[in-house]
């Protein structure tokens, strides 16, 4: 390794004005860019290396003077400046600087207490070896004091260094230095014998010599700047020290010395240097901050790849998606999920197209995607034990062959989510739970069975993934099954509501389940995903004839409204079951999570904000979603009583109806009331109702 | 007959000099759970063996096992494959097959592609043939298995398999040609 060195600045008032740079970087604009950077610089330096460049400035016609902080110079030296017109201040540094836009003027501090004009000063504090390499290799830098920095601790068993990097700043050490290192590398690397190499010819080495200087002087009254990226001062080192902050990982912390995109690589010497004279210490004994990767500023789109535009976010597609996309669907992002919103058929704005699809559900026959389910196998001896605790109602006793419908809560006593759960066998179950919540539920369960429940024999796997679902809904939804599997009884007695069969077909597992959210007859017909458009396809061609069409999201979320089922805008665990009108389902006599917080007082208060039905009383206007709810006479200001959680112009009903959650709620059935959307400034009447707007008696599902 | 489509039926395939993306059709996945005692030693004899560490697949009788969890295995095997049935009730037995999609990286430029979006080591001398890890590409779970020194099998949750294969080909761009 020969990765060099790195110029080190030097502290003093002002030194931040536009003109103050490294000698070294004065002398590349010399040298490798052939501009002369300044007509008249100052150097200000504390070791023999500064006069590299004041010497390469001078031939480059610049008037250079250098302010030496050593009391005494090299007489070679002295004589090489003189040659070359260079004025030099021994026993002096820099009080202050002159000039807002650009350097004007120094003021000289020590022996010589001039001034003098001037439009650039370089910087010739030292040089840091780069001990990144070393460094990000786990070995600590070790403190050199005859160089006054940090050099590499050793290195790997197979790695050498040389140069700069190892603290030698002589061209002809270094070239000694490195032909011994490459002599190592050559014998580690399996070349026995090494021939001599003849070493280039070059000037003799001037010394290092360096004095360190780490504060500033005295004199100086402006800022300071020990890091110059994160505007870190000597006073603010001076202010972290008594403030405690003393070791260099607070103190890196506490001021953001070092976190620029150079990562201390000018500031962090002269800061633990500050540090440890403020404390009395030696700057080995303050230590410093450990390197790590990358060296230089690198972006994480060039580590990690894009993460903007399409693939800003991951992006999830239902086994059906290709179907979809054939044929004519518009689609909607819910979450990660790119879900079907309604189809071309239907029409060709929602507006319009989700209300003849819902019609094709209400009068006929429809069937929609719900692959987005979450879906949870769970399988062992106290799979029913496992579901009985999770849910509110009872699942101990459910039948083999049978779904229900369930819903959980937090242990915060609020509701988590609802689905169904079927009973495959006495010790297999097979869970749906919300589109929104899939992800939630599964980690919970998860949780519970290997953290709370570790004496239950119980195991779960998601199948999400695994299985595709479509819901085929409407009055003739039996018929439609019927022609689709022609081989399997599907009869009211065959196949209750709330029936759930496997069957196979073509060779293919299918697994039949009886449930509406629609609150039509309806099925659910769950397939192997790779199978699904196979299946889709075989349904509406076999339905055909009955006049089947499929319908997308925004139907199945108003069909749904309007037989006033919960979801995901009313689940958002921020309500009880007695919000939601479900505490009538909570068993009475066992145990279930959530049970004992359920019954806290505030979550028993009967003003708290319940569910209800809202039917729109002024037609040829819209209610909206999200609007707030004010009771006959109140003031539209503030929270209201509630809010409009989910809305829908209802096909059955012919006007615009919502569930909300109403402060409280069925308690006000019939009082009339004020929607306002502040938005756009609309205020709309509404009368509370049921929430089930359609099918109170269940007839239709039980068809 | 129902016809299998892929989750990725629609994607745009690509193979340069330094790198080929597919995927492997046609295979079995079962994932096989228990908490009784002898779960694996049940599991064990069934199989022909287990794998002995987590981290390592095992090659067995023509199968590949995972240990993926607690008390939790991952046995991937040709599409026929009667393993289901043999197991019958050891412990929990879920057929996943449909829900994986089981993509290849292959070529010098596997590592470099794979090291863009998952936080892992994939140097030669760190990720091994054999070796698998359950971790996360582009906010996706995925496990992702070394075959040979430059062949990678990538599982991904078969509704995220297409975004996926879209990542991998964008982040292989610059091995394209």
């Amino acid at each position: 390794m020969a990765s060099g060195a790195i110029e080190r600045p030097m502290v003093f008032s002002n030194n931040d004005r536009p003109g103050v740079m490294l000698a070294s970087a004065l002398r590349t604009y010399a040298n490798r860019f052939a501009v002369a950077p300044a007509k008249r610089a100052v150097i200000v330096a504390n070791n023999d290396t500064a006069y590299d460049s004041a010497i390469d400035l001078a031939r480059a016609g610049v008037a250079v003077t250098v302010a030496d902080h050593r009391p005494a110079i090299a007489s070679g030296i002295a004589a090489s400046a003189a040659a070359l017109g260079i004025a030099v201040f021994p026993g002096t540094g820099i009080a202050d600087v002159e000039g807002g836009k650009e350097v004007s003027r120094v003021k000289l501090s020590g022996t010589h207490r001039a001034s003098i004009d001037c439009d650039a000063i370089g910087l010739a504090g030292g040089w840091s070896p780069v001990v990144h390499l070393t460094s990000h290799g786990g070995i600590k830098p070790k403190y050199d004091e005859t160089i006054a920095g940090f050099v590499p601790g050793g290195f790997a068993s197979t790695h050498s260094g040389a140069g700069a990097m190892m603290g030698c700043f002589g061209l002809a050490a270094t070239i000694a230095q490195g032909a011994n290192a490459g002599a190592r590398a050559a014998s580690t690397a399996g070349f026995g014998k090494t021939r001599p190499v003849l070493a280039p010819e070059h000037v003799a080495d001037r010394a290092y010599a360096i004095l360190p200087v780490w504060a500033p002087p005295q004199e100086g009254k402006g800022k300071a700047f020990v890091d110059f990226q994160s505007d870190v001062t000597a006073k603010d080192v001076k202010i972290a020290q008594q403030e405690g902050y003393q070791s260099v990982e607070h103190l890196k912390r506490y001021t953001t010395l070092g976190m620029g995109t150079d990562q201390g690589k000018t500031s962090n010497i002269n800061a633990l240097a500050l540090m440890a004279m403020h404390r009395g210490i030696t700057v080995p004994e303050a230590g410093t901050t450990t390197f790590r990767p990358p060296y230089s500023p690198v972006t994480l789109g060039a580590i990690a790849g894009r993460g903007i535009g399409r693939h800003f976010r991951a992006l999830r597609r239902s086994p059906l998606h290709d179907w979809h996309e054939q044929n004519g669907a518009t689609f909607i992002e819910t979450g990660p999920w790119l879900r079907a919103w309604y189809y071309a058929w239907a029409g060709s704005t929602p507006e319009t197209a989700y209300i003849k699809e819902m019609e094709v559900v209400r009068h006929n026959v429809g069937l929609a995607d719900v692959s987005t389910l979450g879906k949870i196998d769970i399988q062992g001896p106290d799979a029913a034990e496992f579901l009985n605790r999770i849910y509110v109602n009872g699942f101990a006793k459910l039948p083999i062959g049978k779904v229900r419908y369930g819903v959980m809560l937090n242990d915060d006593g609020l509701v988590l989510d609802d689905g169904t759960t079927a009973r495959i066998s006495e010790s297999q179950f097979y869970m749906t739970t919300t589109t929104a919540q899939a992800g939630e539920v599964m980690s919970w369960l998860e949780y519970l069975a290997q953290c709370h429940w570790t004496d239950l024999n119980v195991q779960v796997a998601s199948l999400t993934d695994e299985w595709a679902g479509m819901a085929l809904s409407g009055p003739k939804a039996r018929e439609a099954l019927a022609l689709a599997f022609p081989d399997t009884g599907v009869s009211n007695e065959a196949l209750p509501h709330m029936g759930c069969r496997d069957i196979v077909f073509e060779g293919v597992a299918i697994r039949l389940l009886r449930i509406s959210f629609s609150g039509e007859l309806a099925y659910e017909v769950h397939v192997a995903a790779d199978y699904a458009i196979a299946l889709w396809e075989h349904i509406l061609q076999r339905a055909a004839p009955l006049g089947i069409k499929p319908y997308g999201l925004e139907a199945l979320a108003s069909l749904r409204i309007e037989k006033g089922h919960v979801a995901g805008l009313e689940l958002d665990h921020r309500n009880t079951l007695d919000d939601l009108g479900l505490g009538g389902m909570a068993g009475k006599e066992k145990e279930y999570i959530g049970k004992a917080l359920r019954f806290r007082e505030d979550c028993q208060s009967p003003e708290r904000w319940s569910l209800v039905g809202l039917e729109l009383l002024e037609p040829h206007k819209k209610l909206r979603g999200g609007s707030i709810l004010f009771a006959a006479g109140d003031e539209i200001k503030g929270h209201g009583r509630g809010y409009i959680t989910s809305v829908t112009w209802s096909t059955e009903l012919q006007k615009f109806i919502a569930l909300g959650l109403y402060q409280g709620g069925l308690k006000h059935e019939g009082e009339e009331i004020v929607c306002a959307f502040p938005l756009k400034n609309e205020q709309v009447k509404a009368k509370i109702v049921s929430p089930h707007f359609i099918d109170r008696e269940g007839t239709r599902l039980h068809a | 007959m129902l016809e299998r489509v892929s989750a990725l039926a629609t994607a745009k395939p690509f193979k340069s000099a330094v790198l080929e993306l597919g995927e492997v059709r046609g295979i079995t996945l079962t994932q096989a759970a228990g908490l009784d005692a002898e779960f694996e030693a049940k599991l064990a004899a069934v199989a022909g063996g287990l794998p002995a560490k987590a981290g390592q697949s095992a090659e067995i009788n023509g199968r590949t096992l995972m240990r993926t969890g607690p008390a939790q295995f991952w046995i991937i095997a040709p599409q026929a494959d009667d393993l289901g049935g043999m197991l019958g009730y050891l412990g929990a037995v879920t057929p996943l097959s449909h829900s994986r999609t089981r993509i290849y990286l292959e070529g010098a430029a596997a590592r470099h592609v794979l090291a863009k979006g998952i936080p892992l080591d994939f140097h030669e001398s760190a990720f091994t043939p054999g070796m698998f890890a359950m971790t996360g590409l582009h906010h996706t779970p995925v496990l992702v298995h070394c075959l040979s020194a430059q062949r990678f099998e990538i599982y991904v949750p078969r509704t995220f398999a297409l975004d996926i294969w879209e990542w991998l080909t964008d982040a292989a761009l610059e091995y394209a040609s």
